[in-house]
C-alpha cells in the first residue's frame, strides 16, 4: 500500500532491501540483512587491551576470533543495555580497498540492543539520502518506518580505515609461527 | 574481581529505572486467560483472529526480550560458537533415499518429478511377463509402471495393490515414485516404492565403491553406496537404468 509512494522516494536500491532493526540508547536504527550473517546472543567476549573504546573485545565465532563492535559506544557514546534482545550481530563485509585488507571480506559482531525484527525498506513511508557528515559517515540515509525514524547504517564504513586495518590484518601478518 | 561493577564497566551498566527499554516483566498472560490458550472470549480476536496478531502479545514478547539473559544461557552460546565451522561440501548432491522390500537404494533427486499415493493399476494385453506392469493414470496422463523390484533382482511383488490405502508390508505406506531422465526430459516411468525416507543431502566423500556382494543385479545399477542412518544405500546409476527400462520395455 505505501510501495507506490515509497517508490518515488526510496532509491531502487533501497527499494528491494530487507533490513534488521535494532535501537541504540532508544534511537532505532536498521542495517541491510545481507551483510548479516548470523544474530547470536550477547556471548561474553575477551577485552581487547589499547583499542578503541567502541571495540569492546573479542569473542570467538565458529572457531574464529572475532572483534565485537558496541554500538551503544560507537552511536551514542554510552554502552550498550546487558538484556536478552540485545544481541550480537554478526556482519560480513568487504573493507574498503584503500585499506591494507583490500577486497578480503572480514567478520565483525555489532552489539545493539532489541535486536528482534526485521523489515522491508519498501514499506518505508519517507526516506532521506545519506547524511554526508565527516565523523559519521556510516549514516546511509534515514527511514520513516511505521512513524519512527530509523537511521540505515553501512556496515562496511561503520570502523574508520585505520581501525579496520588493525582489526583485520592480512592473511599474511594473521598467520603466525 | 572485588568491584563487579568496574569490571564490568565497558560491556554495559546495571539497569536503572530511566532505561530506554521499558519494563522487565510482562504484565498480564491475557492469551491465556482470554485469548486462544484461555476460553478465547477477547473482543480482540474478532480482528486479529490469533494472539499472534494481536500488539498486546507483541508487547509482551518485546517485554519478555527485555531481561536479563538467563544463568548460564551466554555460557551455554559462548561454548556452542568455540566449535569450528565444518566446511561446508560443495560437492555435496541431493538424492531420494527410497526402499524396496529391505534394500535401501536413491537416485539423484533432481530425476524425481513426483512421489504419489498408490494408484489402480492399468495392465497392457499380453504384456503380462517382463518388468512392464501396466499403465497408471498420473495427473490425467498415463505413465508406463515399470517393477524396479524385478529389475533389481528383489522378490518381485505380485502386482501393484488396487487401493491407495493398501501398503505394501503392513507397515510403511507405498509410495509410487514418478522419475524423469534428465537427458531427455521426456520419457516419465513410474514404479512402487515401500517407503519414501525423503530427499537427502550426501557428500561425495561419503561415497565408497559398491563392495562384489552386492546382488549381481543390483550391482549392475548401483553406482556407488553411502551410509544413511547405520543402513548401506546404493545410488542408482540413472543412465544405465533408464537405459535399461527403455530397453526392456520395448523389448
Amino acid at each position: 500500500m505505501p510501495r507506490l509512494h515509497a517508490a518515488r522516494t526510496v532509491d531502487t536500491l533501497l527499494a528491494a532491501m530487507q533490513l534488521i532493526t535494532f535501537t541504540v540508547g532508544g534511537q532505532a536504527f536498521a542495517i541491510e540483512s545481507r551483510s548479516v550473517i548470523e544474530v547470536l546472543p550477547l556471548v561474553p567476549h575477551r577485552p581487547v587491551p589499547l583499542v578503541p573504546d567502541y571495540v569492546s573485545g573479542m569473542f570467538t565465532y565458529r572457531g574464529c576470533l572475532v572483534p565485537v563492535i558496541d554500538l551503544g559506544v560507537r552511536l551514542q557514546g554510552r554502552p550498550v543495555e546487558r538484556r536478552l534482545s540485545t544481541r550480537i550481530i554478526v556482519v560480513e563485509f568487504i573493507v574498503p580497498p584503500s585499506s591494507a585488507a583490500a577486497a578480503t571480506p572480514v567478520r565483525a559482531g555489532l552489539v545493539a540492543e532489541n535486536v528482534i525484527a526485521t523489515c522491508r525498506a519498501e514499506e518505508a513511508e519517507a526516506s532521506y539520502p545519506a547524511l554526508q557528515l565527516e565523523n559519521a559517515p556510516f549514516m546511509a540515509g534515514i527511514l520513516r518506518l511505521k512513524g519512527t525514524s530509523v537511521h540505515l547504517l553501512a556496515v562496511e564504513r561503520l570502523l574508520p580505515p585505520g581501525i579496520i586495518a588493525g582489526l583485520f590484518p592480512r592473511p599474511a601478518e594473521r598467520a603466525l609461527p | 574481581m572485588s568491584d563487579p561493577t568496574a569490571a564490568d564497566n565497558r560491556a554495559g551498566t546495571p539497569a536503572t529505572a530511566a532505561t530506554p527499554l521499558g519494563p522487565t516483566q510482562p504484565t498480564g498472560d491475557c492469551w491465556r486467560t482470554i485469548g486462544v490458550a484461555g476460553d478465547r472470549s477477547c473482543p480482540e480476536l474478532e480482528t486479529f483472529i490469533h494472539c499472534r496478531n494481536c500488539p498486546v502479545l507483541a508487547d509482551a514478547a518485546r517485554t519478555f526480550f527485555n531481561r536479563p539473559a538467563p544463568d548460564g544461557y551466554l555460557e551455554s552460546w559462548s561454548r556452542i560458537l568455540e566449535i569450528p565451522e565444518r566446511p561446508t561440501d560443495t560437492a555435496a548432491t541431493s538424492v531420494l533415499v527410497f526402499r524396496l522390500e529391505r534394500e535401501w537404494f536413491a537416485l539423484p533427486a533432481e530425476t524425481l518429478v513426483e512421489v504419489t499415493a498408490l494408484r489402480p493399476l492399468h495392465r497392457v494385453p499380453h504384456r503380462g511377463s517382463g518388468i512392464l506392469e501396466g499403465l497408471v493414470n498420473i495427473r490425467g496422463q498415463l505413465q508406463l509402471y515399470v517393477s524396479l523390484h524385478r529389475v533389481l533382482g528383489l522378490t518381485p511383488r505380485p502386482s501393484a495393490p488396487a487401493s491407495p490405502a493398501d501398503s505394501v508390508d503392513g507397515g510403511a505406506p507405498g509410495r509410487l515414485l514418478v522419475v524423469e531422465e534428465r537427458a531427455t526430459a521426456t520419457e516419465r516411468w513410474v514404479f512402487a516404492v515401500d517407503q519414501v525416507a525423503g530427499v537427502q543431502a550426501v557428500e561425495r566423500t561419503a561415497m565408497r565403491a559398491v563392495p562384489s556382494t552386492v546382488s549381481q543385479s543390483a550391482a549392475r545399477y548401483s553406482q556407488t553406496l553411502f551410509d544413511w542412518q547405520g543402513q548401506a544405500v546404493a545410488l542408482l546409476d540413472e543412465d544405465r537404468l533408464f537405459a535399461d527400462l527403455r530397453a526392456r520395455v520395448s523389448g
